[in-house]
């Protein structure tokens, strides 16, 4: 479980263009994208370190491409801070595109099984469409 | 929100990216997304700002049009429209086949197939204008299409250039780089004051405190300018004729004009200034929205105005000339030379 939640962290705080500034209280504060900026709050509420975890990804960008309106999602690699010899890929943006290039989920266990044809309807429809916009 | 990972060596990726053309293109790094692993859904909250229902009523009331053009998921700007009154609530019901539903919100995919995208005409002079492919399909899903989920920045430059091509007045508000094409061909584009330096340097107007309530009010002082202006040329244009007019019959009858020049500056000077001054700084009534909205070839004086100019000016002529040739008689006054009575002029005040 704990991998899992660390991976949420690090796709939240690695793939962001958002930066984090000092306020003149000396909070760090996100500043950005609304919609990146309230994830990484989020994440600032939970007490995760948000400005070292972005910190550690200096210099470790392999590449990039930014969120786009047409794209509809981000993608990074970064070489991972912490395990040796990885490169991560972080894709984020909207759910109809990001889940088509998923074939792997998480079961309750933490192991990874295949994401097949009715987790995706699963997910998209009563989810996404069905919780999420009501 | 949806996120998704994968993990890579770093020899795989090294082979990847040779394999890619060394991540020249963006495409090319897309390719890195295949076969990933899901990590989860998020969906954020965003409450729409308070007020945001009346002044969409608000517009509704002065003939205005409101349609949201958005990137985020359909389902979800569907129910902002209906809680923002964009869209009205029976349009969405469950009864309600998902045929004429999509009459009313529309994925913007669908939309942009329908309508064709959208085309660069150059005109004679080397301007270039922007217009749907159909034109016809359009206008004819245009009437009842509030609302466009998963939009990128083409469609809502074909949403502007279609509207635009029908002979309306399109005014777009928005607040990033992707909204400069739309901004381009609207005929007023409005950037939110939270957004990018880029999309604020290129509009024609900038809602500083984020609040769509200022568009409102900017409509309501155009449309108040407007009146006050009608009342001003209607006042000046008056007051002029009626001068005019005197002054020519009193110079056949009397051969000398009624009013002398000090008479005439004063109004000139003093009539036509404060009373302009007070007509064309009149605040807007909250009414004023009711008024409909005024297209390019409404004369700026109404036929109806121009009845009332002639009527006050005739009125005016007809009650100055009772004064001028029975004033005497009719309220009884007996004293000699009218005329140099008021001549204070300098050359008056000579004879003597």
């Amino acid at each position: 479980m704990e991998q899992i939640v660390d991976l949420i962290k690090e796709s939240v705080i690695f793939n962001s263009q958002a930066h984090i500034e000092m306020t003149e209280n000396a909070f760090y504060e996100p500043v950005g994208n609304g919609t990146e900026v309230s994830m990484l709050k989020w994440l600032q509420k939970c007490e995760i370190p948000v400005h070292e975890i972005m910190a550690s990804r200096e210099g470790r960008i392999l590449c990039h491409v930014p969120f786009s309106s047409m794209k509809k999602r981000s993608l990074i690699a970064v070489r991972h801070p912490v395990v040796e010899d990885l490169v991560r890929v972080y894709v984020k943006g909207a759910p109809e595109i990001v889940l088509n290039n998923c074939n792997y989920q998480f079961d309750v266990t933490g192991s990874t099984i295949r994401f097949d044809q009715d987790a995706h309807t699963y997910v998209t429809e009563d989810i996404v469409t069905g919780q999420m916009c009501s | 929100m949806a996120l998704s990972y994968k993990n890579y060596t770093c020899e795989e990726f090294e082979n990847m990216r040779e394999r890619l053309n060394n991540f020249e293109h963006e495409d090319d790094i897309l390719q890195l997304e295949k076969d990933n692993i899901f990590l989860g859904v998020f969906a954020l909250h965003d409450p729409l700002r308070p007020r945001v229902r009346q002044v969409v009523s608000y517009a509704h009331k002065g003939g205005m049009n409101v349609r949201i053009v958005s990137g985020d998921h359909l389902e979800t700007v569907k129910a902002l429209a209906i809680d923002a009154g964009v869209l009205p609530e029976e349009a969405v019901q469950d009864h309600v086949s998902a045929e004429v539903q999509r009459n009313y919100a529309m994925e913007a995919a669908d939309f942009r197939n329908l309508v064709g995208g959208v085309e660069e005409i150059k005109g004679e002079d080397g301007e270039i204008t922007f217009a749907p492919k159909n034109q016809q399909a359009f206008e004819q899903i245009i009437d009842t299409l509030k609302v466009l989920g998963r939009a990128d920045a083409r469609d809502k430059l074909l949403m502007v250039a279609g509207l635009a091509q029908m002979g309306k007045k399109v005014a777009v508000v928005g607040d990033g780089i992707n909204d400069l094409a739309a901004f381009k061909v609207a005929h007023v584009s409005i950037a939110m004051g939270s957004g990018t330096s880029l999309a604020k340097n290129n509009s024609s107007m900038i809602l500083a405190t984020n609040d769509f309530e200022a568009c409102m009010k900017a409509v309501m002082w155009g449309r108040n300018i407007y009146t006050n202006i009608r009342r001003f040329l209607q006042f000046q244009i008056t007051a002029n004729f009626s001068v005019l007019l005197v002054v020519i019959i009193g110079t056949v009858q009397l051969t000398e004009s009624p009013f002398n020049a000090v008479q005439l500056l004063w109004i000139n000077l003093i009539m036509d200034i404060f009373a302009a001054l007070a007509l064309a700084t009149a605040p807007p009534l909250a009414n004023v929205i009711r008024q409909k909205a005024i297209s390019d070839d409404t004369p700026i004086l109404s036929k109806v105005i121009w009845r009332q100019i002639y009527g006050i000016t005739l009125w005016n002529v007809v009650v100055m000339s009772i004064i001028i040739f029975a004033g005497k008689t009719l309220f009884g006054l007996e004293y000699v030379g009218a005329t140099q009575a008021t001549d204070n002029t300098l050359e008056g005040l000579a004879k003597k």
